[in-house]
């Protein structure tokens, strides 16, 4: 498989901190790729050095195919959109999307085309002779947008372009984002904290904490089948219990046994996710599903779901209902059975750390 | 009461400060071009006179403005070419070493003008250190009374008003904007000049104003270091007003600075204004 962009051993330090650790992945040609995780978890600092606006402490930087540690951030086939926009205040939204060009001072004829293109992609026809600060948040971000596409870069950086945009706008410039990423196939390095933004995006996700990747994979294996605490706790609301396992048992202060596949033996913690917990009001005895009783405290009807809070041996379990508007919601204080399949609790041992 | 008469209140100091002590003069200026002057150097009103106009015709007046512009575009561009570059190194400097390089640029200003001004007359003086260094290569015997010592002297003080408006756009602009042009191919100098540069126009075009415009009326670094044989057009008026009393012709010559003054200004706000539409 040929490559985009290849990190090998990366590791870049200011002053006294590490911002990342020994990084290495590879992004394939026209992937979409993100790095996800907290703030001031390293992943800007990646994407900086692709940019070349900072330049690793140590270890080696491909694109493809080529060693571009030491090149002058002019000099690198990539584009950034950043998460400030950083629009030029001075010029127009036209003159805005054309200075890639202008600066390499591409022709008039091959300028007008390509502005055409782009905008074939990103609608801006009505803003091209605005400035910047006549347009909203959402349009600036577009704007940024194709200001690096019309460069046609061989790896498109976005350092969190949606986080300063409310949920609705967001939730529609990722579909757009997306869908220019699949017709262009453009090489997409995608910074974001926002779980869900990454999950629905990507073709790939590095989660990464504390300047170093987690885990890197494809956003359903990676939600499913997380092989690491920090993931399993960063992706989605899991129930977590901490216990020792056991022959496929897990036995904790709360339960006296919980049913667990293809696992060795130690202490360790199990992750149930809220969605694959049913509850009904009859105990169901099969050898693949656990079932566990206990008494609901709280309901939060949430519109397109419920959220319910059972009390199970004095600790709390959360069980979250796609709500198809036929559910048999218990009250506060009934009596209820949860139950999911044995194969779909997950297990994280202590020393898989 | 509405916000807007509010504001009206706040403007209003202001408002009575410039008509009384601005706009009334002013009007008085006018009217003194109208007079005429008697031999007792007084100022006759009796009827409309033109006397002022045919006096500034027979005075030769045109070299003294040539070379109060010519001074005083010198002057400008002298502080913009020091200034601006003096400015960006501020800009680059930590914070605690900004603000205290600004501290030291306000300093002068603490010092009285005039003790100023006359020290400068010390040092282009015969015996002087700048002209002591200055004959090492060419053959002067002293500076004092040139056109040179006055450029001096008024770059001297004007400079604070080219670098401190242009390190005040320079520090507005976010350094991010610097990293998108570099990520959009453009090499530092380029980057410098398409981002920076263009943003800090604003600042360029304050500081010429507040460089050009005192330049172009200044009266006591003339007087002192350009001598009274050096004319130009700040002591020209001041020449009429207290040695000759010609009142009109010296209050032609004002009207005529203000109208260059005001002329220069709309010209550069104009020439800002087109690039913000």
């Amino acid at each position: 498989m040929t490559y985009a962009l290849k990190f090998e051993n990366v590791s870049k330090s200011f002053s006294t901190t590490d911002a990342i650790k020994d990084i290495s992945f590879e992004v394939a040609k026209g992937e979409f790729f993100s790095l996800l995780g907290p703030s001031g978890c390293g992943k800007t600092t990646i994407l900086r050095i692709v940019a070349g606006l900072e330049h690793p402490t140590s270890g080696n930087v491909y694109i493809n195919e080529q060693l571009i540690n030491d090149k002058e951030p002019h000099l690198r086939p990539v584009n950034t959109v950043f998460q400030s926009y950083s629009l030029f205040p001075h010029l127009t939204v036209k003159e805005n999307i054309i200075f890639g060009l202008k600066i390499r001072k591409y022709e008039k004829k091959e300028i007008e085309s390509s502005l055409e293109e782009v905008i074939s992609l990103i609608d801006l026809k009505d803003y091209l002779n605005r400035k910047p600060h006549q347009l909203s948040g959402g349009e600036q971000q577009r704007v940024a947008i194709a200001r690096a596409l019309i460069n046609k870069p061989e790896v498109l950086l976005m350092d969190e372009p949606l986080g300063a945009l409310d949920l609705k706008l967001r939730e529609r410039l990722q579909v757009e984002i997306k869908s220019i990423q699949e017709s262009t196939k453009i090489t997409t390095i995608y910074v974001t904290h926002d779980q869900t933004e990454a999950l629905a995006m990507s073709d790939k996700i590095a989660v990464m904490s504390k300047g170093e990747i987690l885990q890197v994979d494809d956003p359903e294996s990676l939600y499913e089948r997380p092989t690491n605490k920090f993931v399993s706790n960063f992706l989605g609301n899991p129930n977590v219990f901490k216990g020792v396992i056991k022959n496929d048992k897990f036995i904790s202060d709360e339960f006296e046994e919980i049913a667990v596949t293809n696992t060795k033996n130690g202490p360790g913690l199990i992750f149930i996710r809220p969605e694959i917990i049913s509850f009904g009001f009859n105990k169901v005895t099969s050898p693949s599903m656990n079932c566990v009783e206990g008494v609901v405290e709280h309901i939060l009807y949430r519109g397109s779901w419920l959220d319910v809070i059972v009390s199970v041996n004095n600790t709390k379990i959360e069980i979250s209902k796609e709500n198809n508007f036929d559910l048999s919601i218990p009250d506060e204080g009934e009596k209820i059975y949860l139950y999911w399949f044995i194969n779909k609790t997950w297990v994280v041992l202590d020393d898989e750390k | 009461m509405t916000r807007n008469k509010l504001n009206n209140i706040l403007g209003l100091p202001g408002i009575i400060f410039l008509s009384v002590f601005f706009f009334t003069p002013s009007l008085f200026i006018f009217r003194y071009i109208f007079g005429s002057r008697t031999r007792t150097g007084k100022t006759s009103f009796d009827k409309i006179y033109f006397d002022s106009f045919s006096q500034l015709l027979d005075f030769n007046v045109l070299p003294i403005i040539n070379k109060s512009f010519v001074t005083a575009f010198f002057v400008t561009l002298i502080c913009f070419i020091v200034g601006y570059p003096f400015a960006y190194y501020i800009k680059k400097l930590s914070t605690t070493m900004k603000y205290f390089s600004l501290f030291l640029i306000s300093i002068p200003f603490l010092t009285n003008f005039l003790s100023r001004t006359y020290s400068w007359k010390i040092l282009v003086s015969k015996n002087g250190l700048i002209t002591k260094y200055v004959s090492m290569f060419y053959d002067v015997s002293s500076l004092l009374f040139t056109d040179f010592a006055v450029v001096l002297g008024m770059v001297y003080v004007y400079l604070p008003f080219m670098i401190l408006p242009i390190f005040t756009s320079l520090e507005n602009i976010e350094d991010s904007l610097l990293e998108s042009a570099k990520d959009l191919y453009a090499n530092p100098f380029k980057a410098f000049y398409y981002v920076t540069f263009k943003l800090s126009l604003p600042g360029v075009i304050a500081g010429i104003v507040l460089t050009f415009i005192p330049s172009l009326g200044a009266y006591i670094i003339p007087q002192i270091l350009g001598g009274s044989k050096s004319m130009y057009l700040g002591n020209f008026t001041v020449l009429q007003f207290i040695q000759a009393s010609n009142w009109p012709l010296g209050s032609l010559v004002s009207l005529i600075i203000l109208l260059f003054m005001v002329f220069a200004i709309n010209l550069l706000f104009k020439f800002e204004g087109q690039r913000n539409l």
